[in-house]
């Protein structure tokens, strides 16, 4: 059986370039970079390396970035280090509604601790109202975080304006950039983020890492007591391997990226076009402007997204229900509710996020395959 | 093309076994596990503190599913379940009757939904792992069910709504086995579920104490009121309706003269226990209604063998097929006959065939 995946927005495969990069670090180059031989400086300036193909993805300077073990940690480190080190008395924060549970569950476990939250609503693409930003910020609001991009939905958020309302307020402002970076061009500087999460495994990287920038002068606490890796904020020997192979992901990723963009959104539009388009039994969660060009979010009529998911699997083909998954079981997602979508269409929407290896005949099989899972009389019985 | 049988994985040895016999007789196998209620709400997963009650059957069944090497889904049924198996089984309680919502479950759960389900991912059949026998019958050109043939295993009863539409797309494989078998294969395929011990009796109460349960859903229906002996007398104080069922002599706390005392009937328009002593208890007629036939309805009375409980002995008796229900007339009186469980009918001369059954009321 051919198998198609159209789930990257989970996990992409590793780039053949990418594992070749890693190899040595997997087998010669094996040394722990706080070691003082050759070994340990063949190491650590491997991990170097990867942090300059970061830090210039991105335009800042390569001191500003820790290696993390991907997105929730990035998260957890900013949100929670960043509190403690600075409000640890408590203090304001804003969130949004749609935000991924690493960063939402952290801010209501700091809210059980004490700290004020305002959860923002989102209009229904799922976008944060730039006004409704301006009126919660209080005279006590210490941090505001907003994700760059949806990870069920692909809807972009209005990150400059945020950024530049929080750097008015001298507030700290946490992005997490984990489904964006693959296909926005992010500037951490220009658009006033002070914490930014990314992820590998989302770029065509390793699984287990990630990264933080943060932003040169703001303080952090650690959340593991150790040694002094990572500027004293992750104590713990490096991932080497897969830092260098999250390196190099980024280094491709910043020069393929307008590439990337255009195949994805052609993909995405051949898929809207061929299921979507006209049809009352999907409808698009989101809108298709101001969304990643790789990630498409609908629901289906009459049939909830488990049976559409396994029926697709059995044939091969791999996509995924939004992100909320506990255990297999697929709650109704938290963003489509926050986007006020009706009771109908909650339990049955479907992810399709689409890749560099993806193909246009690929499209058109899913397509059909799709429409015959959904139609009875073609049904397999 | 290779038959796509879809296995219900509870996690347990049974299914777990079911499975791997399946996918070693070369079908295309595939394992679900139902999500089925929420866990214990008393140990919540707050605060990142490792919780007891996590999904562990759900757990279990994925390290199975790896280990045979089949896929494995998950399917969440709280909703249906909900309705359909624990309203219904609090309802029950409610109204004076005790339920066997396992029968509930396998009627509207696994080979409802489920099966439906199933069917729409494009699955051939239904496996579960009940010990029962599915067998076609070339003479009649029917489709019998059959009790496991390790009789003390046997749950033959638990299945007796199966039908003839439902039958040929239904898998038993544990069917011959004895228990002591599926723990060996189960050791022999490697399954991590190998020495699980057995679940416990009503699966979404845990902690067995349906008292607890119902409490806490239905505290309005536990109304202390007045024991009642067959003549009419007051004998004591009881702690509300559910906390009773037919036959029960423990936890009455009814001293006096005429003891032992058994509860012999719930009078729930009057709130009112009715107790008397362990004669009082055997009835020869039994009435059930919510009737089932597996090979079809029979035409006048004709001669059976009855079990009115899991736990029961079945007894040779004469059924009258009614309008909507049925009537049994046991040739021997039987103890406790309880409503809300259900009148199981075998055939008479072997007492292997199921012949159908319903809801005693």
């Amino acid at each position: 059986m051919e198998r198609i995946y159209l789930d990257h927005a989970a996990a992409t495969p590793i780039d053949r370039r990418v594992l070749d990069a890693m190899m040595p670090y997997l087998t010669t180059a094996f040394g722990n970079p706080s070691s003082l031989h050759y070994f340990g400086q063949e190491a650590r300036a491997a991990v170097q390396r990867a942090r300059q193909q970061v830090a210039h993805c991105l335009g800042v300077a390569a001191a500003d970035i820790v290696f993390t073990s991907g997105g929730t940690e990035g998260d957890n480190l900013a949100i929670r280090g960043y509190l403690r080190a600075n409000f640890p008395q408590g203090g304001h924060l804003i969130t949004t509604a749609v935000e991924h549970q690493a960063v939402l569950h952290t801010f209501e476990a700091m809210a059980r601790q004490g700290y004020s939250l305002t959860v923002l609503p989102v209009d229904a693409a799922g976008r944060v109202r730039i006004d409704d930003v301006a009126a919660a910020i209080r005279d006590d609001t210490v941090l505001i975080s907003c994700m760059y991009a949806n990870n069920e939905t692909g809807t972009i958020q209005p990150i400059r304006a945020i950024g530049e309302l929080a750097a008015a307020k001298g507030i700290a402002f946490h992005v997490d950039a984990v489904q964006a970076f693959g296909y926005v061009p992010i500037q951490p500087l220009a658009e006033h983020i002070d914490l930014l999460t990314l992820c590998s495994h989302k770029i065509y990287g390793p699984k287990g890492i990630g990264a933080l920038y943060i932003r040169h002068g703001l303080q952090l606490t650690s959340e593991a007591y150790g040694g002094p890796q990572e500027h004293r904020l992750r104590a713990g020997t490096e991932n080497v391997a897969a830092i260098v192979g999250f390196g190099e992901a980024v280094a491709l990723l910043e020069a393929e990226r307008p590439q990337r963009i255009a195949a994805a959104a052609q993909l995405k539009q051949r898929f809207y076009d061929g299921l979507i388009k006209g049809d009352a039994r999907f409808r698009l969660n989101g809108t298709l402007e101001g969304s990643l060009p790789n990630i498409i979010d609908f629901s289906v009529d009459g049939m909830e997204s488990p049976i559409v998911l396994i029926a697709l699997d059995m044939q091969g083909i791999a996509v995924s229900a939004g992100s909320a998954c506990e255990a297999g079981a697929v709650e109704p997602s938290h963003v489509l509710r926050a986007m006020g979508v009706d009771e109908k269409w909650l339990r049955s929407s479907i992810r399709v996020s689409f890749g560099t290896e993806n193909t246009p005949d690929q499209i058109d099989t899913v397509v059909q395959a799709l429409q015959q899972i959904l139609d009875p009389v073609t049904k397999r019985r | 093309m290779t038959k796509r049988i879809a296995v219900a994985m509870s996690g347990g040895v049974d299914s777990s076994v079911t499975a791997a016999l399946l996918k070693e007789q070369g079908y295309d196998v595939i394992g679900i596990t139902l999500r089925l209620w929420e866990e214990d709400p008393s140990c919540p997963a707050v605060e990142n503190v490792h919780s007891c009650c996590s999904l562990s059957a759900v757990d279990d069944a994925k390290a199975v599913a790896s280990v045979i090497g089949i896929p494995h889904y998950t399917l969440d049924f709280r909703q249906p379940f909900r309705k359909d198996v624990i309203d219904y089984f609090v309802q029950s309680y409610t109204l004076g009757r005790t339920p066997n919502p396992c029968i509930a479950c396998n009627k509207h759960i696994k080979f409802g939904l489920l099966w439906q389900q199933a069917q729409q991912f494009g699955a051939d059949s239904l496996a579960t792992g009940h010990y029962a026998r599915i067998v076609f019958n070339e003479e009649k050109g029917l489709y019998e069910l059959l009790r496991g043939t390790d009789r003390r295993k046997d749950q033959s009863y638990v299945l007796y709504e199966l039908t003839q539409d439902l039958l040929p797309h239904i898998m038993l494989p544990m069917a011959a086995l004895e228990k002591s078998e599926t723990r060996e294969l189960a050791k022999k395929f490697g399954l991590p579920v190998f020495n699980k011990p057995e679940s416990q009796d009503i699966c979404f109460i845990p902690d067995n104490d349906y008292k607890g349960f119902l409490k806490k859903r239905v505290p309005q229906t536990f109304k202390p009121g007045d024991f009642v002996d067959l003549q009419g007398h007051v004998v004591g104080r009881h702690e509300g309706i559910p906390c009773y069922t037919i036959g029960q002599r423990r936890g009455l706390h009814l001293g006096g003269p005429g003891g032992p005392y058994y509860v012999v009937a719930l009078d729930v328009p009057h709130n009112r226990v009715i107790v008397g002593g362990e004669q009082d208890l055997f009835r020869t007629e039994v009435k059930a209604d919510d009737v089932s036939w597996v090979e079809g309805a029979p035409q006048g009375p004709f001669e059976a063998l009855g079990k009115i409980r899991y736990a029961a002995p079945e007894a040779p008796c004469t059924v009258y097929p009614e309008k909507g229900g049925l009537r049994v007339e046991f040739a021997k009186p039987q103890r406790a006959v309880t409503a809300g469980q259900a009148l199981v009918l075998y055939d008479r001369e072997t007492g292997e065939r199921v012949l159908g059954g319903g809801v005693i009321i």
